[in-house]
């Protein structure tokens, strides 16, 4: 098993490319554990979390975060 | 009264490809597109507008599409980083122009590819941006940062309708009309979550652009070829303008990419 942790920021309940990306980690067969979440406080302010996926191999997981790159996911730097 | 800035097409043509429309061996007929660009701005023109004219320049035919030289907000202009190479020329004569008339240039980190007004549609106290295609999502997310305000991201994911300008068209009462199907499952909850009142564009007319149209108060400058939405617009107490813009679909521009608002909107709040 591999993992790695991701970041999201943005809009990202608003413009629901948090419930995308997770649904994505599932349906690509790895699971996610939310290891923080700052939710904006007024509407304009944005959102940020952190999410550790697990896959069972590291072709799996790379290729995994690739397509949630797309969706603005970078590689946390800060495990 | 509101300003916009158009190009006219004195060197458009279709010389590349970077859209699944453009077919170089098809082409499109000068004279044509000049007349029908002549119709949209004298129809523009009668509707309590200002227009600006950026002057067009050899060997940037797109140059016409002035939806996508960047997002003009308040007297702040962020121009585009094209994604493709073909139009990346353009910015600079964009900004040229754009700085002269009193705008100030953000550039946003040139590695992230945001096409513009094209892209970026406000609908309500919403910027509505489109990615995949042309703009990347984390583009939307500095112009959040710059702007100070709600940017709702929406994936785009059929290549013929590669900016949101080509199928969501917000309307000033909150309403809107939209092709569904260009707009993923999650994109399609986020519009309909924030969008009162959507009209569904079916797709025989959505390809005629139909939702690449020009919006001024009451008033709607579209493409000819949709019947249906014309319609339901006029129920609903808009007049609509039809014009015939077959040489610039043929590049997969109509009258809302021939056109930019200056500014599009005076501030986010």
């Amino acid at each position: 098993m591999v993992s790695e942790t991701i970041a999201l920021r943005g809009h990202i309940i608003d413009s629901l490319i948090l419930p995308k990306v997770l649904d994505q980690i599932v349906t690509g067969e790895a699971v996610f554990n939310i290891v923080e979440f700052k939710i904006g406080q007024k509407r304009v302010d944005q959102s940020s979390a952190k999410i550790e996926i697990t896959a069972q191999s590291r072709e799996q997981l790379d290729e995994l975060i690739g397509r949630l790159r797309e969706h603005g996911a970078e590689i946390s730097r800060e495990a | 009264m509101r300003e916009l800035l158009l190009c006219p097409p004195d060197h458009y043509g279709i010389e590349y490809e970077i859209n699944p429309w453009m077919s170089r061996a098809r082409g499109a007929e000068a004279g044509i597109a000049q007349q029908q660009w002549k119709n949209l701005y004298e129809t523009l023109s009668k509707l309590d507008t200002k227009i600006h004219l950026v002057p067009p320049q050899p060997k940037l035919p797109d140059m016409v599409f002035t939806a996508n030289a960047g997002l003009a907000i308040g007297k702040r202009f962020i121009p585009s980083n094209f994604r493709h190479q073909e139009r990346a020329g353009e910015a600079p004569f964009f900004v040229d122009w754009m700085e002269k008339f009193g705008y100030e240039t953000t550039w946003l980190p040139k590695n992230l590819y945001f096409e513009g007004e094209g892209d970026a549609l406000f609908a309500g106290d919403a910027l509505f941006c489109g990615y995949k295609f042309r703009s990347d999502i984390q583009s939307h997310r500095a112009v959040a940062d710059l702007l100070g305000c709600l940017v709702i991201s929406v994936e785009l994911v059929d290549p013929r309708f590669y900016h949101i300008d080509t199928c969501f068209c917000p309307l000033p009462d909150g309403s809107g009309f939209w092709f569904p199907a260009a707009f993923d499952e999650y994109g399609q909850r986020t519009i309909r979550d924030h969008v009162s009142e959507l009209i569904d564009v079916p797709e025989e007319e959505a390809i005629h652009f139909s939702c690449n149209a020009v919006v001024l108060d009451r008033q709607i400058v579209l493409p000819e070829g949709a019947p249906k939405l014309v319609a339901t617009l006029q129920e609903r107490g808009y007049q609509c303008q039809q014009l015939p813009m077959s040489e610039f679909l043929k590049a997969g521009g109509a009258c809302k990419c021939l056109t930019m608002f200056l500014p599009q909107r005076d501030g986010c709040a």
